[in-house]
């Protein structure tokens, strides 16, 4: 026979404690999944201006559909995504600026259009406002009546899709990545096979938007990833490396949360940098014999 | 009465414009460095690392003055900011010198770690519920409309100091935004250690115009526009102190005639509302096609 009090415990836990868990962990996961080709491109900042343009997305799906619909406001979210990579490319050929030039000017564009229409239609009562977009609202995942919440369905099927697309086209990716000019060479379509990475990537942001908020999933793409790069030796051991820093950054982090009662998005942000921080001083020796011909940094 | 009224809003006008339009300008002008070096995006880095400063500078004055009820002195906020700014920035060269990590790898990682510090203390600030802890949370997409005059003064004295520097130094800025290697050979390096420090000044003078999230868009659009209008090094850097002071008194003065609406996003999107019609004036002019550059 249980005790009574066992079995409180655990449907406490199984309804409020556990949801936000399994949200992270799945958010965590699907971001350090597309967070390895990204920092392989060197293209880990476009992870944030697509991440903020999200914002005015939701927002206009709102006023459109005029409700809150999950599908609607990821649809809406997914075309601000793509607005926003397609502007920055269409600039990149028509100004002469650096790419993080224009994603600044793109970015802040964008998240400062969100701002406005926020404020001006007054959708505070509506779980919609800036504190959210930037902080995040993982405590708000919870699952009252027993049934599984429908932003942790909308993670896991973007965790599927991100999988599933790394899975099928992972030769053409690798080599997209890692050499572009000789994959056109060989006729592979890369223009195609960008247009499903682009769509897989802002399916991955958009849907860790709505748990993580829209900087700290920066943390979420890179800090794992960047610690997994420092070690491994290989991609598959990097990917593999990655999953389970994201996944320790997660737990850690949401274990201090529940403890000290902080933001527990902030919280597991900071526990994937000090991950990160760990790595960079602790292979910091095999690093530097592997990187001695690196070419000097332009930084100031 | 009513003139002692009339007076009161001048006066608040008037500061709220002195700060827009020196702050404002002073970012575009600094904008024009970063953006010709390729910071913009460390600049952004350096913006949302001052959340943390911000905070640590709230939670010292509370910690010495426990029983002031006035919100905590703009200095403190603005010291603490600049020095969490600098120590992101140390930390980027730092990851791009001695790790294998990208550049980009090195900002994204730094801008993420110092934003989630900055929520996480003010996780802490909310839970002290202290008095006057509003006065954070303003610095996150700007507040031009409660500007009080020793913030003003204080945002004077740094865009004075900048550009007396930076008058001084217009050669030495002039060569190391083109050639930092000539400059390194003909010894005229007096200026390379200066240009993370203009950074910085402007990004902290920068956090009460247009907010620490948005601010990136006052360092780099001023200077887009003028690029993307071809001006030559000394028109460029004119024309983008002056776009960037109008459009943040212009943002200042719409957000203080209409309650709510962050003065943050407003300049932001009148910078890049005059960048999108520069953009498409260009093509409409432009005589001849360069060659189509493969998007990568």
């Amino acid at each position: 026979m249980i005790p009574h009090q066992t079995i409180d415990a655990l449907h406490t836990f199984l309804i409020i404690d556990a949801p936000p868990l399994v949200a992270a962990s799945l958010c965590a996961l699907s971001c350090a999944l597309v967070g390895n080709f990204l920092l392989l491109q060197k293209r880990a900042l476009l992870t944030d201006a697509v991440s903020h343009s999200v914002l005015p997305g939701i927002v206009l799906a709102f006023l459109i559909i005029g409700t809150i619909h999950p599908i609607g406001m990821t649809v809406g979210a997914w075309l601000a995504a793509w607005l926003t990579i397609t502007t920055i490319n269409l600039l990149k050929r028509l100004t002469p600026m650096d790419t993080h030039t224009l994603i600044g000017i793109v970015l802040t564009t964008m998240f400062a259009t969100g701002v406005v229409l926020l404020e001006r239609t007054h959708l505070d009562n509506v779980h919609l406002d800036i504190q959210h977009a930037l902080f995040g609202n993982l405590s708000a995942i919870i699952a009252p009546d027993g049934r599984v919440p429908p932003t942790i369905l909308f993670l896991g099927a973007s965790l599927l899709c991100a999988a599933l697309f790394i899975v099928i086209v992972y030769k053409e990716l690798v080599l997209i990545t890692f050499d572009d000019v000789y994959a056109r060479t060989i006729r592979y379509d890369v223009p195609l096979l960008s247009v499903g990475w682009t769509a897989v990537l802002s399916l991955v942001l958009v849907a860790g938007f709505q748990a993580v908020g829209a900087i700290l999933i920066l943390s979420l793409v890179i800090s794992p990833v960047a610690a997994a790069h420092l070690y491994a030796r290989r991609l598959p051991q990097q990917i593999g490396l990655s999953l389970v820093f994201a996944l320790a950054a997660v737990f850690v982090g949401y274990g201090a949360s529940l403890i000290s009662g902080i933001n527990s998005a902030a919280l597991i942000a900071i526990s994937a940098g000090l991950i990160q921080i760990y790595a960079m001083f602790n292979a910091k020796q095999h690093s530097r014999a592997r990187y001695a011909g690196k070419p000097p940094s332009r930084l100031p | 009465m009513t003139d002692s009224v009339f007076l009161a809003v001048h006066y608040n006008v008037i500061v709220v414009l002195v700060t827009a339009s020196l702050s404002g300008g002073l970012c575009g002008l600094i904008g024009v460095l970063g953006v010709m070096r390729g910071y913009s995006l460390v600049s952004d880095a350096l913006a949302h690392a001052t959340l943390p400063g911000l905070a640590l500078g709230f939670l010292l004055v509370v910690a010495i003055m426990p029983e002031s009820t006035l919100t905590p002195p703009f200095f403190w906020l603005l010291l603490g900011a600049g020095l969490t700014a600098s120590l992101a920035l140390l930390s980027i060269q730092w990851i791009t010198r001695n790790t294998p990590l990208s550049s980009d790898s090195a900002i994204a990682s730094v801008l993420a770690f110092f934003f989630a510090v900055g929520v996480a203390l003010l996780g802490i600030i909310q839970e002290l519920d202290a008095v006057g802890q509003a006065g954070i949370e303003r610095f996150l997409l700007g507040n031009l409309a409660t500007t009080t005059f020793d913030e003003a003064v204080v945002v004077t004295g740094l865009a004075c100091f900048v550009f007396t520097t930076f008058l001084v130094l217009k050669k030495e800025m002039f060569a190391l935004c083109f050639d930092p290697l000539f400059c390194a050979t003909q010894r005229i390096e007096k200026g390379a250690p200066l240009m993370p420090i203009f950074l910085l000044l402007a990004t902290v003078s920068g956090i009460q115009t247009i907010g620490l999230i948005l601010l990136v868009a006052l360092l780099t659009l001023p200077a887009a526009c003028g690029m993307v209008l071809q001006l030559s090094f000394y028109r460029l850097l004119v024309f983008a102190s002056l776009q960037g002071a109008s459009a943040s008194a212009l943002g200042g003065l719409i957000s203080y005639l209409y309650e709510g609406l962050p003065s943050g996003a407003l300049i932001v999107l009148i910078l890049s509302a005059q960048f999108a019609s520069l953009v498409v004036w260009r093509l409409v002019t432009r005589t001849h096609t360069p060659p189509p550059i493969e998007p990568s």
